[in-house]
C-alpha cells in the first residue's frame, strides 16, 4: 500500500491506498465564521429547544413547527444553500458542527435532518432551475418545511420497487400520480415533498404539495422513540402535478434517491456523534453529583472504564465524520461548479455513508445504553433525559436504510468500484494473500510515536484485502451471486468500517500533534479505539476464514494468519482511566484533551 | 434622533458556566473555556442595536482587548452593530479598572458618540467600576444599571429598579448608561450576519494612536494572588414529617450553626 493519494478525495480510496493527515478535513479545521455558526446554534437548540422537548414529545406540532421556523430565520438551514438560492454557499465542510448540534435535540433533531438533508437536497441538486428558484430560498429560511418520501407499505429496503404510478395526461402537461408512501418523517405539516413514483415502470421523482387535489395524509404512527417527529402516511389518489414539478428526468429517481440517501446518512452520522457527545456531558454530570459510598460515582474505575470507552467512541466517529463531511464538501463544490454530475458525485460517496450510518449508528446505541447505565435507576425513569435519548437511538439502525442494508452497500460496492476500474482492489487483494502465504508483516518503517497503531491499521487493511480475495475467488467474481453472500459481504463492510474510523482518528491525531506537539489523551483515545476495531477484525477475519476455506488450506496459511492479527499491545485499563480523568476535569464537556 | 450615535463598551469574558482553574503558578487556565461578550454588556448592544433600528442612527461598540476577542467582537457586529474599535497593547494585559477607563477614555476622543452604553459589570471580575471612571474622566453624567431607555431630542429618558421601587430619570446627552439584566434580550446572531460580519470594519488602536503610553498608566489596584473558592460542605437532607424535620433544622441552626 505505498501508492500516494491524489489531494482530491476519491471514494474507497481508504481501501486500497494511503492518506496525508494533511488531507483530511478535521473538526480542528474550523473557520472562525464555522465556529461563531455553530455555537450560535448549539446555544439556540439548548435555550430554545431543549427546554421544550416534552412538549415536543407530546406531539405539540405548533411549537415543533415554530421551532423549525426560529431556526430557519437563524440560519440553520441556509448553510449548504448556494448563494443564489438566498443560502450561504458554504458546503458540508463548514457545515458539518450545525450537523452534530441537530443530534443534541431528539426528535426535533429528526426533524431538521429530513427537512434539510433529504428534504432539500433533492430539489437543490436535481430540480430544474425554475424549480429550485421558485422553492429553495424558501425551504432554505423554512418558510416551507420539506419531506422525502420514497417508502412505501410494501417497499422499505427493497425502496426502488415502489408501486406508486405516475401516468402522463392526454395533453402532456401533467401526471397522475397514485399510491402511499409509509414513514414519512415530517409528513404531518410539511409543505413540500420529493415522492418517487413509476412512470411506465421507471422510477422517476416529482415534487408534492398538499394544495394538489388527491393529497391526504395519514394519522401519526406510534412510535418506540423519536415521538416528536411527525411519522404519516402520505396517500396520493389521482393526485395532478403539473409536468414541471418532475425532479430530474424520468427514470432518474433511482439515482436520485440513493444519492440522496447518501447525503442524509453522512448528516444522520454527524447528528449521531453530535447526539453522544451531548449524552456523554448530561451522564458526566449526573455522576459527578451521586454519591456512593462516600465518594461521587463517576469516580469508579469501573465507570471510568465506560467513559473511556464512550470518549474513544465519540473520538473516532468524530474523526471519520467530518473526514467524510470534507469529502462530501469536495463534491459539492464539484456539483454546484458544474464540474460534476449530481449523480455521478453522490454515487462516489456510496460506501463512506454506509460505513458512516452503521457505525455512528452503532457507537451512538453502545453510548446512550452506557449513559443510562451510569445513571442507573434515575437514568430508566422519565424524569431524566437519558431515557429518552436511549429510545430515540434505535431508530437510527432501521431508517435511511437499515444497518444490514448499508452493510451490503458498504461490503459490496468495493468490488463494483473495482469492476469499473475505479480502484485497485485485485492488486490489493493480491498482495494482502501474499503477505498471509508468506507470514510477512514487514510494512516498512513505522517508527513514529504512534507507529504501533500504523502498523496495526497496515494489518487491517491485509485483513481486508485477504478477506475480499477469498469472497471474490470464492463467487469467481460474479458480482450478483456475491451480493448473495451477505454474511460475508457484512463481515467486509465490519472491516472496511474499523480500518475507516482507526484511520480517520489516526490522520487526525498525526494532524492535531504536528501541529500541537505531543498529547497524550489524544493517543490514548486513539489507542483504545484501536483496540477495539481490532477484536471486530479478527473476529471478522476468522469468521470468513473458516466459511470460506477448508481445515487444510487453513492449515497452510495458519502462520501468517496469526500474523496478521492486529492486537496491539496497550495498557487498556491504564488508558482508559486516563481518557476518564480528562473527561471529569472538563466535566464531561468535549473536547476533552 | 436619526443621527444618535451610540458607541456601546464591551468586555469579553468566560462564559458563567466556565468552571475557572488555577494552574501552579496561580494563574487562571484559560484552556478550552470559551468567551462571551459579558452578559450585561451584551442587553446593552442589544438595546442599542434596537434603538439603531427602530430609528437609524449608528452603533459602534469599544473594547479594550487582544486580537483573542475578535470572535466575540464578531458576535457583536453580527447582532447587528456596524463597527468596532479595539485597543490594545501587551501591557494591558494586567491592566485594571483605572487603566481600562484611562485607555477607553483617551479612545473615545478618536470616536464620535451622543450615548455610551455599558454592562453595569463585567460578570468576570465584578469591579463595575469602569463605565463609572469613564463618566468621571469624561465629565459625562452617569446613570448605572437601567432597565429601560428611550431617547428623544438630547435627552434620554430611564428607568432603574431600586429598592424602593421605579425610579425614572432624565438625562441630557452625551451621558454613560449601564445595562441591567431586562433592559433589552439579546438576539441569536443569524448565521448570514455572522458571515456578513466579517467584512465589517474593526478600526485596531495602540496606546501611541489614542495619545497614551504604557508608562503614563498607574494601576490604582495591585493584585496579590488568585485562589479558587473552597469546595462547598455537603448538605444534609433532613427526614421525617414536615414537622418533625423543621423541628429540627431549628435545633441544628440554633445549636449546631449557632446563627439563630
Amino acid at each position: 500500500m505505498s501508492e500516494k493519494t491524489e489531494t482530491e478525495p476519491k471514494g474507497c480510496w481508504f481501501l486500497v491506498g494511503d492518506t496525508c493527515p494533511e488531507d483530511i478535513h478535521t473538526r480542528e479545521d474550523m473557520t472562525d465564521d464555522d465556529r461563531a455558526m455553530t455555537d450560535t446554534v448549539v446555544s439556540f437548540f439548548e435555550n430554545e429547544v431543549v427546554p421544550k422537548m416534552d412538549e415536543i414529545d407530546a406531539q405539540n406540532f405548533d411549537v415543533t413547527v415554530g421551532l423549525l421556523k426560529q431556526a430557519g430565520e437563524l440560519g440553520v438551514f441556509m448553510a449548504d444553500v448556494p448563494e443564489q438560492y438566498g443560502g450561504l454557499g458554504l458546503s458540508m465542510k463548514n457545515s458539518a458542527g450545525l450537523g452534530e448540534a441537530s443530534g443534541m435535540v431528539g426528535a426535533f433533531g429528526v426533524a431538521c435532518g429530513a427537512h434539510l438533508g433529504i428534504g432539500m437536497y433533492p430539489i437543490m441538486l436535481f430540480g430544474p432551475d425554475e424549480m429550485k428558484e421558485k422553492y429553495v430560498p424558501k425551504l432554505a429560511t423554512a418558510e416551507m418545511i420539506a419531506a422525502f418520501c420514497l417508502t412505501e407499505p410494501g417497499c422499505g429496503c427493497d425502496a426502488l420497487s415502489a408501486k406508486s404510478k405516475a401516468v402522463l395526461t392526454e395533453d402532456g402537461q401533467s401526471y397522475i400520480i397514485n399510491g402511499t408512501k409509509q414513514f414519512i418523517t415530517n409528513g404531518g405539516f410539511a409543505d413540500c415533498y420529493t415522492i418517487f413514483a413509476q412512470v411506465n415502470g421507471k422510477l422517476t421523482a416529482f415534487l408534492v404539495t398538499p394544495d394538489m387535489a388527491g393529497f391526504a395524509r395519514g394519522p401519526e404512527e406510534h412510535k418506540l422513540g423519536i415521538k416528536g417527529s411527525s411519522t404519516t402516511q402520505i396517500i396520493m389518489t389521482d393526485l395532478k402535478v403539473p409536468a414541471s414539478n418532475m425532479i430530474g428526468e424520468i427514470g432518474e429517481g433511482g439515482k436520485i434517491a440513493l444519492g440522496i440517501l447518501n447525503i442524509g446518512r453522512t448528516k444522520l452520522g454527524l447528528g449521531l456523534v453530535g447526539g453522544s457527545k451531548y449524552a456523554m456531558q448530561v451522564a458526566v454530570k449526573y455522576g459527578l453529583e451521586r454519591v456512593q459510598f462516600g465518594q461521587q460515582i463517576i469516580k469508579f474505575p469501573l465507570i471510568k472504564e465506560m467513559l473511556g470507552e464512550i470518549s474513544a467512541r465519540i473520538y473516532a466517529g468524530e474523526s471519520s465524520t467530518w473526514r467524510t463531511a470534507g469529502f462530501i464538501g469536495y463534491i459539492m463544490h464539484g456539483i454546484h461548479s458544474g464540474e460534476m454530475e449530481p449523480g455521478k458525485g453522490l454515487a462516489e460517496l456510496a460506501v463512506e455513508a454506509a460505513l458512516e450510518k452503521v457505525a455512528q449508528s452503532e457507537h451512538n446505541d453502545y453510548i446512550v445504553d452506557a449513559c443510562l447505565q451510569i445513571m442507573g435507576g434515575y437514568g430508566y425513569t422519565s424524569e431524566y433525559p437519558m431515557e429518552r435519548a436511549y429510545r430515540d437511538a434505535r431508530i437510527s439502525r432501521i431508517y435511511e436504510g437499515t444497518n444490514e442494508v448499508c452493510r451490503l452497500v458498504g461490503g459490496g460496492m468495493p468490488f463494483r468500484a473495482a469492476a469499473k476500474g475505479e480502484i485497485p482492489l485485485m492488486e490489493v487483494m493480491e498482495r494482502a494473500r501474499f503477505r498471509i502465504q508468506t507470514a510477512n508483516m514487514d510494512f516498512g518503517c513505522m517508527c513514529g510515536p504512534l507507529g504501533d497503531v500504523e502498523e496495526q491499521l497496515a494489518k487491517m487493511k491485509t485483513i481486508y484485502g485477504y478477506c475480499a480475495g477469498l469472497v471474490f475467488r470464492k463467487y469467481a467474481g460474479a458480482f450478483d451471486k456475491m451480493m448473495e453472500g451477505e454474511e460475508y459481504l457484512g463481515n467486509l463492510h465490519n472491516l472496511a468500517m474499523e480500518i475507516y474510523l482507526t484511520e480517520s482518528a489516526l490522520l487526525r491525531t498525526k494532524k492535531i500533534m504536528a501541529k500541537n506537539g505531543e498529547n497524550e489523551i489524544l493517543a490514548a483515545l486513539l489507542r483504545i479505539y484501536a483496540n477495539y476495531a481490532a477484536g471486530v477484525c479478527s473476529k471478522s477475519l476468522w469468521e470468513v476464514v473458516r466459511a470460506a476455506m477448508t481445515p487444510s488450506q487453513i492449515a497452510t496459511v495458519r502462520e501468517g494468519l496469526n500474523a496478521v492479527c492486529p492486537f496491539a499491545v496497550v495498557n487498556l485499563l491504564e488508558l482508559r482511566r486516563k481518557v476518564a480523568d480528562a473527561v471529569i476535569a472538563r466535566e464531561g464537556v468535549w473536547p476533552i484533551w | 434622533m436619526a443621527d444618535l450615535k451610540i458607541l456601546v463598551l464591551v468586555k469579553q469574558t468566560f462564559t458563567t458556566e466556565a468552571r475557572i482553574q488555577l494552574d501552579a503558578q496561580g494563574k487562571i487556565v484559560d484552556k478550552g473555556i470559551k468567551y462571551v461578550i459579558s452578559p450585561y454588556d451584551e442587553y446593552a448592544v442589544e438595546k442599542a442595536i434596537q434603538m439603531q433600528e427602530a430609528g437609524g442612527g449608528i452603533v459602534r461598540i469599544l473594547t479594550v482587548g487582544s486580537d483573542k476577542t475578535l470572535e466575540t467582537m464578531r458576535i457583536a457586529l453580527a447582532m447587528g452593530a456596524a463597527e468596532a474599535v479595539r485597543v490594545w497593547d501587551p501591557c494591558l494585559e494586567t491592566a485594571d479598572s483605572q487603566i481600562t477607563a484611562q485607555v477607553i477614555a483617551a479612545a473615545m476622543k478618536k470616536v464620535p458618540f451622543d450615548l455610551v452604553l455599558a454592562g453595569k459589570a463585567a460578570v468576570d471580575d465584578q469591579s463595575y467600576e469602569v463605565p463609572a471612571r469613564v463618566a468621571g474622566l469624561l465629565g459625562l453624567p452617569l446613570v448605572n444599571a437601567i432597565t429601560s431607555l428611550s431617547v428623544s431630542g438630547t435627552t434620554a429618558k430611564v428607568e432603574r429598579e431600586t429598592d424602593a421601587g421605579k425610579e425614572t430619570i432624565e438625562v441630557p446627552l452625551p451621558a454613560v448608561l449601564t445595562a441591567e439584566k431586562g433592559l433589552a434580550e439579546p438576539r441569536y446572531p443569524t448565521l448570514p450576519n455572522i458571515m456578513k460580519a466579517k467584512k465589517k470594519p474593526v478600526q485596531v488602536y495602540g496606546l501611541g494612536d489614542i495619545g497614551l503610553s504604557a508608562a503614563a498608566l498607574k494601576p490604582a489596584v495591585q493584585v496579590l494572588g488568585l485562589s479558587t473558592p473552597a469546595p462547598r460542605k455537603g448538605a444534609a437532607i433532613i427526614g421525617g414529617s414536615p414537622q418533625e424535620a423543621v423541628k429540627e433544622l431549628v435545633r441544628r441552626l440554633k445549636e449546631e450553626a449557632k446563627v439563630l
